[in-house]
């Protein structure tokens, strides 16, 4: 490895559980190097909370943390403007204005390419333009560099999705596994809603998954599906939703609740998140409707502990217990 | 055809949407005016955090039912703010609840007139496009002569009696939803501006506030706890681009071309704070708040939105480098159905206290 090499700092928050792959394998091509910030801990936690504007998320609050830890040792902060990342659909509004949040704390070392793939018929142009104005950025112009990176990207972040098809779960693939994985047969299967990246932050989502791994819970999540197939699914709305996320999560409720895939749905929402404020009340409305599928809602911000939500999960599961064996006795 | 039909509150918006309607010769079942049970109603029925406007507007909505309406008129859009897919919600609840009622989601008409004149034909039943256009310029109209006036009177009200203005106000308002002739809604708001204006015999306050936020929540006092009449018995002249003319253009009659052209204007004032649309009225905000600031027009800027708003929470993490570089204080204020009055009144107060006037000789007339 080269001395003085570019380093690019990559927060390990919001949509890095979708695209760290992608991500890695363009800027290693491009020789740079990518550094993720650690773990997310209580003091990310409360240096985020301290420099956002308090009615945000948590989850943007946990970016800010993690956006301060790398700022001051990486020449570069990777922050993508993510307008849309698939047609006629939005992210988040905070989404889009995220790199001038940040900006406004004062920092200029922002790399933060608009990557906006909503309009269908300049899907491959916008692409190429992130692309390239990310390349630029760096130091490379040569177009054949940037075509490989690219190609790289895409192959690293299509085998991750297969991967993730397959029931491996994003802290598995993108760091070392610390949670053994639950033996899969004849456990009963909680579906688990939220966005990627308060699922998957074992800080926000309070050791949710561990828990449910620990009592022997064989977990699925929107991201263990193809999107197209999500899609699909969450098609028969009477209005397509336009935010990319709740409409993943509508299609995998809809999927699971049809096709008997889980024993209860867990729809795990940070407070004051405006798109779940919406899809949430669908997805529950929907599945209470169609009929006996247990249904949680947990909502979560900064001043959660650990024991409170515990103590539903467990009367919860209890649920889901007592359902199977009233299943079985009168089946 | 007799459909009763019902909408939302928004303002003034009934005075504008009673011309359309009646002239298509609808039965028109007006909500009640927005009040505490109506707050109660709809927040009872929401999910907890959607946003104040889709709380209110589901209230509407529940007490027109109970007046007998069937067929509701909502706007919709395409995101990426929550507006866009409030009716689809709010349909969902109230069939839940056991209401019968049928939907009409007026969108921007992107598949252009017919296509918008067919689905309402659909819902509404037929009647000649003569008259629709008949009442939409009427409609048009209103919602100009509401602007103008309101723009009078927010510059009468800080020195003038505020409850001759209040009086003047409401005589416009009444007289304005009387009339059923385009000719006349012209000579009517010119005669209200020129009494206002007489009012304040050439006087102009010196303390100016702009307002700025999310739009449903400037325009509707029942979400702003009537910040702007507040602000005006303070003294305060208030200064806004966010009108209800400026929503109609934008939901329903601005072509592509023009929009775009609006928010290129738009993204290149905001520029050094925020350089992307986000949804909603964020972008505005920031862009407004900046103009008004930068004009030297204005003495502060308060921004108003629903608590969760995502939009501008976006503006409101920006706006305070606007406010440091500028040296204009900036005060945002979130509501929800918890606000109570009494703090909002101290919150004003102590922000207006703080104020420096404006240097009129700057700011001109």
């Amino acid at each position: 490895m080269k001395e003085n090499m570019l380093t690019v700092g990559v927060p390990r928050a919001l949509l890095y559980y979708d695209y760290f792959p992608l991500w890695h394998a363009f800027f290693t091509h491009l020789g740079v190097k990518t550094v993720v910030s650690s773990p997310t801990t209580k003091a990310t936690l409360d240096s985020g909370v301290l420099a956002a504007v308090d009615e945000t998320c948590l989850p943007v609050k946990v970016f800010y943390g993690h956006f301060l830890e790398l700022v001051d040792t990486c020449d570069l902060i990777f922050l993508p403007r993510l307008v849309s990342v698939e047609p006629r659909t939005y992210i988040c509004p905070k989404f889009m204005g995220l790199p001038d949040l940040l900006r406004s704390l004062g920092y200029r070392n922002l790399l933060d390419p608009v990557i906006d793939l909503r309009d269908p018929r300049r899907y491959l142009h916008n692409l190429w333009a992130a692309a390239m104005t990310t390349a630029q950025s760096v130091g490379v112009g040569s177009a054949v560099q940037v075509g490989r990176a690219l190609w790289a990207g895409i192959k690293a972040q299509r085998t991750y999705r297969s991967q993730l098809c397959q029931g491996l779960m994003p802290s598995e693939l993108l760091s070392k596994p610390k949670v053994a994985p639950a033996k899969a047969d004849g456990a009963r299967t909680i579906g688990l809603i939220g966005h990627p990246y308060t699922l998957f932050d074992e800080v926000i989502n309070l050791n949710l998954l561990t828990f449910l791994r620990a009592h022997g819970y064989r977990i699925l999540t929107p991201v263990h599906y193809r999107v197209q197939l999500l899609t699909q699914y969450a098609r028969s709305l009477p209005k397509e939703l336009f935010w990319s996320y709740g409409r993943r999560m509508v299609g995998a409720a809809l999927l699971w609740s049809k096709y008997h895939l889980v024993d209860g749905i867990i729809h795990l929402e940070t407070f004051g998140c405006g798109t779940d404020s919406i899809t949430g009340e669908l997805i529950e409305r929907l599945i209470r409707r169609s009929g006996q599928l247990p249904y949680l809602l947990v909502t979560i911000d900064e001043h959660s502990g650990e024991a409170g939500i515990r103590t539903r999960l467990e009367a919860f599961c209890d649920m889901i217990e007592f359902n199977a064996i009233k299943g079985a006795v009168e089946g | 055809m007799s459909q009763k039909v019902t909408y939302p509150h928004m303002g003034t918006l009934n005075i504008v949407l009673n011309s359309v309607l009646h002239e298509l010769g609808l039965e028109v079942i007006e909500p009640p005016p927005t009040s505490k049970r109506t707050l109660a109603l709809g927040a009872a029925n929401s999910p907890e955090f959607a946003c104040l406007p889709f709380k209110i507007t589901l209230g509407n909505f529940l007490e027109a039912l109970e007046l007998g309406a069937e067929t509701i008129i909502m706007a919709g859009g395409c995101g990426p703010c929550r507006f866009g897919y409030y009716a689809q919600v709010q349909r969902e609840i109230l069939t839940d609840l056991g209401c019968n009622f049928q939907m009409l989601v007026l969108e921007a008409p992107q598949n252009g007139w017919l296509q918008f004149l067919h689905r309402i034909r659909e819902l509404l039943g037929s009647f000649p496009v003569r008259r629709f256009r008949r009442g939409w310029l009427l409609g048009l109209a209103k919602a100009k002569a509401i602007d103008l006036v309101e723009m009078e009177m927010e510059k009468t009200r800080p020195i003038a009696n505020p409850t001759i203005v209040d009086q003047i106000y409401q005589a416009f308002l009444t007289q304005l939803a009387a009339i059923d002739l385009l000719a006349e809604v012209e000579t009517l708001a010119s005669e209200y501006s020129r009494h206002l204006r007489e009012l304040r015999q050439g006087r102009r306050s010196p303390l100016r506030i702009g307002v700025v936020g999310e739009i449903y929540t400037v325009l509707e006092p029942s979400a702003n706890l009537d910040l702007l009449k507040k602000l005006g018995n303070l003294g305060v002249e208030v200064i806004r681009d966010l009108r209800l003319s400026h929503w109609i253009a934008e939901h329903l009659t601005l072509n592509a071309k023009k929009k775009a052209a609006l928010r290129s204007e738009l993204e290149r004032w905001a520029k050094p704070y925020l350089q992307y649309f986000v949804g909603g009225h964020g972008l505005e905000s920031v862009a407004h708040a900046l103009r008004y600031c930068q004009s030297g027009l204005v003495s502060g800027v308060i921004q108003i939105a629903p608590l969760t708003c995502m939009p501008e929470i976006v503006a409101h993490s920006v706006l305070p480098n606007v406010s440091r570089d500028f040296g204009k204080p900036i005060l945002t204020i979130y509501v929800d159905e918890q606000t109570a009055e009494a703090g909002l009144q101290t919150r004003l107060e102590a922000f207006v206290d703080l104020l420096p006037p404006v240097d009129i000789s700057l700011a001109g007339s």
